[in-house]
């Protein structure tokens, strides 16, 4: 599989929260700022996957496009992949890293779902990635947008990422760096 | 100041391209079809860019590669129909003299070590008999004459398609289709094509090259449309 990158543009208003989340991000970000407002570019990959929060749960969204280089694999790929009945994530950044990642974590909260007698929660289920990303990072090329409901906390969007950018309460882009799902 | 000599330019890579152009040899002329995208690696950038020129009333091209260097094959063409006419004899000009001079210009152009980055289709009817004419240049200065040509992604995905419709007997209007749904599956497999794009046809009666229209598409499979579930062994 080949490595290639995009760009994409956001524009949005200015505030400590967002201030912070441009701080962390170490590189590959480009920032404008005028008056209230940033314009940020940052490199991605083909992927576009969001999740957004609103009053009763989430919703999730993600393009159908798998490409090898310039040549779609896949135009009918299924981005977004049940973990549990009521957590799903959206993948991209490598197509076989991620369904491997999103294996491994439905069988380990599935099991967890089992022993706890309840639904897991959605905080739990972005740990289970959280911990196999970074635990094989130097084998890993996935971004993941873990996002669900629980009767805890509702709706929630928890986001894996090697460059982020978070709002947590409103949306939730995430960008995979150079890979091709 | 404006090149040449003293500064040695070294065309290395192309930076605004279009995709694959597509052409078949009917019984009564040539279809070309191409989309109307030229891209910035992965930017999409200009969406409605025609990719397709007439250059005589009997001859069309379609061009594939860099943009700016096909723009200055078209002025080469504009100025070299320019000529044909001022010369006033009521002899048009063979779609085979501009193939061979095109291949002329991009062999001289390589020779230099500065190829103009483009693969060009030409095609055309012979004015006399409106038999069909369709042949390819390349940025090395390959010149061929075929049935059907395809460039880029095209021919790996539309060239085994138009060889399979190929007919001796096909006419322009059957061919149209052909060209039509080869462009369609470029769209589906090529990542840097779009919906929108041109068919360009040349009969005895004349080059036409139509409006950019969008293709149908079909994304109707039963599991997209499902969606994952909890029970799948693993995802797609």
């Amino acid at each position: 599989m080949s490595i290639c990158s995009g760009y994409v543009w956001l524009f949005t208003r200015s505030s400590a929260r967002f201030e912070s989340a441009i701080r962390r991000l170490k590189a590959d970000v480009f920032v404008l700022r005028f008056l209230n407002y940033s314009i940020c570019l940052f490199f991605c990959s083909q992927t576009s996957i969001m999740a957004v929060v609103y009053d009763g749960g989430v919703i999730l969204g993600a393009d159908s496009r798998t490409t090898t280089g310039s040549y779609i694999a896949n135009r009918v790929s299924d981005k977004i992949t049940p973990i549990t009945e009521k957590v799903f994530c959206c993948r991209s950044g490598s197509a076989a890293d991620t369904q491997a990642i999103s294996d491994y974590v439905r069988y380990y909260i599935s099991m967890h779902a089992l022993e706890i007698g309840e639904e897991p929660k959605v905080a739990t289920v972005g740990k289970m990635f959280r911990l196999i990303c970074y635990r094989n990072k130097a084998n890993l090329l996935a971004a993941i947008i873990c996002a669900g409901y629980d009767k805890h906390e509702g709706g929630q969007v928890r986001v894996e990422r090697q460059y982020l950018l978070a709002f947590e309460q409103v949306l939730s882009l995430c960008l995979a760096c150079r890979s091709t799902v | 100041m404006f090149g040449g000599q003293d500064s040695k330019q070294h065309t290395v890579q192309p930076y605004v391209t279009g995709t694959s152009v597509i052409g078949l040899k009917c019984a009564d002329g040539v279809v070309l079809g191409a989309d109307t995208l030229v891209s910035y690696g992965s930017l999409a950038k200009n969406r409605k860019t025609s990719r397709l020129m007439t250059v005589s009333n009997h001859c069309s091209l379609g061009f594939s590669g860099e943009y700016s260097d096909f723009q200055e094959i078209k002025s080469t063409l504009e100025e070299l129909m320019i000529s044909e006419y001022c010369m006033a004899d009521n002899i048009p000009m063979q779609p085979r003299a501009i193939h061979q001079y095109l291949a002329r210009v991009m062999y001289e152009a390589r020779n230099k070590q500065d190829p103009l980055y483009n693969q060009l289709v030409i095609g055309g009817v012979l004015p006399a008999t409106g038999e069909g004419y369709l042949g390819l240049v390349d940025l090395l200065g390959t010149n061929y004459e075929s049935e059907m040509i395809a460039t880029g992604y095209g021919t790996y995905i539309a060239l085994p398609l138009l060889r399979k419709a190929y007919r001796p007997d096909i006419t322009v209007a059957e061919g149209r289709k052909v060209i039509e749904d080869c462009l369609r599956v470029l769209y589906y497999r090529d990542a840097r094509s779009i919906d929108t794009v041109q068919i360009s046809t040349v009969t005895k009666e004349g080059a036409e090259t139509t409006e950019p229209f969008k293709l149908e598409t079909s994304w109707d499979f039963k599991k997209f449309k499902a969606g994952s579930r909890l029970i799948d062994e693993s995802t797609w």
